[in-house]
């Protein structure tokens, strides 16, 4: 049984209302959370379940972040999955050889918890969030 | 291979995952100092150095990369 446990994908939005209301009026995925504020990040998030234990991450980036709304021109909408894990520090000593980190931070969205982003040798990127 | 030699192929490296035919590294070049490399495209550039120096570098490695000298300094280490 593997460590990671599949929790979201990561969609690169414009306009995070208008997504919200695309998936509820489109697919009927009524169960939103709030809007978080990551500061580390300069992205706005919320999440939209589903499926069971599965959710659409919803990310707009802010005005200032240049790296985001790069890749939002470069129609990069699909963009990273996550994964939430029990013991964030055995995760990323499991990832060392295989990834390469990009960063690690505390995330307002899962109460502070940390989070990290890593990327494979493929560029897929994938972000570990402690449970 | 010694540092002038991989510093070149680093060179050849930058330009092409950048897409930036101008750009002349030194050991004390800096992200800074190159407009394209930004946090993504240092991912790439990482990737493409493994594989054209066929090396591998730790997280902890690519973490403290503070310029071009830092990674040329690194791959001569391997060898």
């Amino acid at each position: 049984m593997s460590m990671f446990h599949f929790h979201h994908t990561g969609l690169l939005v414009k306009d995070i209302n208008s997504t919200i209301e695309f998936y509820k009026n489109t697919f009927g995925f009524t169960e939103v959370s709030e809007i978080f504020q990551i500061t580390n990040q300069k992205v706005k998030v919320c999440f939209i379940k589903n499926g069971t234990d599965s959710f659409l991450e919803l990310v707009m980036p802010e005005e200032e972040n240049e790296a985001m709304y790069k890749m939002l021109e470069k129609k990069v909408n699909y963009y990273h999955v996550g994964y939430k894990v029990d013991d964030f520090d055995q995760a990323l000593k499991t990832l060392e050889e295989g990834t390469i980190l990009l960063n690690t931070f505390n995330s307002e969205a899962f109460d502070g918890k940390r989070c990290a982003f890593v990327y494979s040798r493929e560029m897929h990127l994938i972000e570990i969030i402690e449970k | 291979m010694d540092k002038a030699e991989i510093l070149k192929k680093l060179n050849d490296i930058f330009i092409n995952t950048l897409d930036n035919a101008d750009i002349v590294l030194k050991m004390e070049t800096t992200a800074a100092d190159i407009e394209e490399w930004d946090s993504l495209r240092h991912i790439m550039l990482v990737v493409e150095i493994e594989k054209t120096m066929k090396t591998k570098f730790t997280s902890k490695e690519i973490t403290k990369f503070k310029n071009v000298g830092d990674i040329v300094n690194s791959i001569e280490a391997k060898k």
